[in-house]
């Protein structure tokens, strides 16, 4: 008996490690088509902010494009938060517009105030798009709805929590 | 078709995850079928992700022969305490695979709805592509390097033919149209510009012929993997592959071209 009982627990744990474990399950066709069709417009929008991040040369303008490209994130999580009200499509695109701020448009303006002279015109336009990113992000937050199911989602407040820890960095 | 044929249908494919065309314009078009297609689809992924033994082969016959010789009493409860036990050890193989099945059939019942955990509490799916279009953005904001914003592009262009690919037999012909205008603009006005306007000083010649012969080669392999697809998808489609074929052969002409100019 102790054998069968050991043999029913092994399935059962197999059973359930199977389920929590690696990667999440591939996309039906049909989740692959209707997420295709609810981004398209958002998928086009970055393949050219890419484009336009391909041009530029200098750290100064790779934050310009990288402000572009958060921005083009911030107008659908503004979307998603209000008209949608869906809380994981929220998450999904803060995640997102979190990875862009932090990995492409901080460590560029860093870089811009590494290499060019406090008094050179760069550094102007510098501190320009420090104040213009840190007002992106102030706007932004004006705009998410402060009572509802989105406002109130643990999830959700976490990860706005982590994009919003970011404003200290663009402000530097 | 009704609504029950086309389930037992669905039920029936060997993967759910790959609609015939058929079963395709039915469940685009009936919510409950979709869910219960998509369903399907999902259980296929859980099943598929469970382990499987490296000897299964050798397990499965040896299981087989144990059906075989086993016979099942016709009154288990009436057998005497040793002789329960003795015919559970007899049968622990046979036990343990009805274990399994009554686990899978609990799981397909949860996933199905009939049990309340939650088609509806279930996180809603997390669009890959989109995740790795940012990813590639990302990297053409820290690509300080030409051979680094190369690459990058290089990695979108191939993150959209996978998705013209993988979108070929399910999207609109408008759809794939826009796809392969994605792909026509990063290959175009990303790649083979960037590649022309790169300044002489910013690669040895050495790794100009290396990046740019490897950036050619990946657009070749994605313009015969479009081909290979175009017989297969519906007639409307395959305008838009042949685009994409025609933007990564040309892509890959110039680039191949531009690896060896004198500079």
């Amino acid at each position: 008996m102790a054998r069968l009982a050991l043999l029913l627990t092994t399935f059962a744990s197999l059973a359930a490690w199977a389920g929590a474990q690696g990667p999440p399950p591939s996309l039906s066709a049909a989740d692959r088509v209707n997420l295709f069709k609810a981004n398209r417009t958002l998928l086009e929008n970055l393949v050219n902010d890419g484009i336009t991040l391909a041009d530029a040369d200098d750290p100064l303008k790779r934050a310009e494009g990288s402000r572009a490209t958060s921005l083009t994130l911030s107008n659908y999580l503004k979307r998603a938060a209000t008209e949608d009200q869906n809380p994981q499509r929220v998450v999904e695109l803060a995640e997102l517009m979190h990875d862009v701020l932090r990995d492409g448009l901080a460590p560029n303006l860093e870089e811009a105030a590494r290499i060019f002279p406090p008094d050179s015109p760069q550094a102007a336009q510098l501190a320009d798009l420090r104040r213009k990113s840190t007002a992106d992000l102030d706007t932004f937050a004006q705009a998410l709805p402060t009572a509802g199911k989105v406002a109130e989602n643990e999830v959700v407040k976490k990860a706005l929590a982590q994009l919003f820890d970011l404003r200290g960095r663009l402000a530097k | 078709m009704n609504c029950q044929a086309v389930r037992n249908e669905i039920l029936s494919l060997p993967d759910p995850r790959q609609l015939p065309r058929v079963l395709q314009s039915h469940v685009a078009a009936c919510a409950g079928c979709r869910v219960w297609a998509e369903q399907a689809a999902r259980l296929e992924s859980v099943l598929e992700r469970l382990p499987v033994s490296a000897t299964s082969e050798h397990k499965k016959a040896a299981f087989l022969a144990q059906l075989a010789q086993s016979t099942t009493p016709a009154k288990p409860a009436a057998l005497p305490p040793q002789h329960t036990e003795h015919w559970f050890r007899q049968n622990a193989m046979l036990l343990g695979g009805l274990a399994a099945a009554l686990l899978v059939a609990c799981g397909w019942w949860l996933f199905s709805g009939n049990g309340n955990a939650s088609v509806a509490e279930s996180p809603a799916p997390r669009d890959p592509f989109l995740e790795k279009i940012v990813k590639r953005d990302v990297a053409l904001a820290q690509a300080d390097t030409p051979a680094k914003k190369l690459r990058a592009l290089g990695g979108l262009a191939e993150d959209i033919s996978s998705e013209a690919r993988g979108l070929a037999r399910i999207a609109t012909p408008d759809e794939l149209k826009d796809v392969a205008r994605w792909f026509d603009r990063v290959v175009t006005d990303g790649l083979v510009r960037q590649a022309e306007k790169l300044p002489a000083h910013a690669m040895l010649p050495a790794e100009r012929v290396s990046e740019f012969d490897a950036l050619a080669s990946q657009l070749a392999t994605a313009a015969d993997e479009v081909d290979r697809l175009s017989v297969e998808v519906p007639a409307e489609s395959k305008p838009a592959l042949q685009r994409i074929a025609d933007t990564a052969r040309d892509g890959q002409r110039k680039l191949r071209a531009l690896a060896r100019r004198e500079i």
